[in-house]
């Protein structure tokens, strides 16, 4: 009999920093965010690890929490390499998880990032303007919030 | 006498904590190739041609064999050999309770010594 906890999905939201898109698809996803509304600013800033990660952090899945059903979820900052690091990342997990039955899904968040976040992001975290960065990449992330929802449903649907 | 058997099995047995060791290389896939290889106590091929042909695809892990040990030892190449990608692997590493251990044959930090 096939014990439950053998396959575990585990659902990494990626993004460039894993300090905002993917931080916020997460949240989404673990109902932290509102999925019928645009969020306000304080509920955006408010969600754990929002604008926080450091540079030096990219690479490291960050834990979110775990959904109703039961699958882990992540955000992770890949940096301009994402395309080589998720094969690297999937590659990886195949390799050392190939005993245990464990799934692994790393969903790109890149493409629904606007220029406000873009460039609240490189205030904040690259130049440490964070008064000035932070509230320009939440107004990037209501902007585009309804695609964030749209990703999220269709990641559950389909994880 | 059974007690002195038990001890004597204890004192021996050696606990290993199963790794899996990676080569990590960008520029030099020889002394990847020749650091794995010594790891695992093996001979070499001295062709270069056919490490540049069967040892540069990246994403790749190339796995080698299994030192005395039992830890595995792969080889990546990467074209982007940076703290992001040793970040990746240590983070997936612990996603799933597996230790590992990163050779860097391009850190640069081993020249500035």
């Amino acid at each position: 009999m096939e014990k439950k906890d053998d396959k575990i999905m585990k659902i990494i939201y990626s993004c460039y920093g894993g300090a905002h898109s993917s931080i916020v698809a997460s949240a989404i996803h673990l109902g932290y965010l509102p999925t019928t509304r645009i969020p306000t600013k304080e509920e955006i800033l408010n969600v754990p690890y929002y604008d926080q990660s450091p540079k030096e952090s990219r690479g490291v899945p960050i834990y979110i929490g775990t959904d109703e059903k039961l699958r882990e979820i992540y955000a992770l900052g890949m940096g301009p390499y994402r395309n080589e690091y998720t094969k690297i990342a999937y590659n990886f997990s195949f390799q050392i998880g190939k005993d245990k039955k464990k799934d692994i899904q790393i969903i790109n968040v890149v493409p629904l990032l606007s220029f406000s976040t873009k460039v609240g992001g490189f205030l904040s975290r690259r130049l440490g303007f964070i008064k000035m960065g932070r509230p320009i990449t939440v107004r990037g992330i209501q902007k585009r919030y309804d695609f964030f929802i749209d990703l999220v449903k269709d990641v559950k649907e389909r994880c | 006498m059974k007690s002195i058997v038990v001890q004597n099995l204890l004192l021996n047995s050696k606990v290993f904590i199963l790794m899996k060791i990676i080569y990590l290389y960008n520029k030099n896939a020889y002394a990847a190739f020749k650091a794995a290889y010594a790891h695992l106590k093996l001979r070499t091929y001295e062709d270069m041609t056919y490490i540049k042909n069967n040892y540069n695809e990246e994403g790749n892990f190339y796995y080698l064999g299994t030192d005395v040990e039992l830890n595995e030892v792969y080889l990546l190449y990467s074209k982007k050999n940076n703290y992001i990608l040793k970040n990746l692997l240590q983070g997936f590493s612990s996603l799933y309770d597996e230790e590992i251990l990163i050779m860097d044959l391009d850190n640069k930090h081993g020249k500035e010594r």
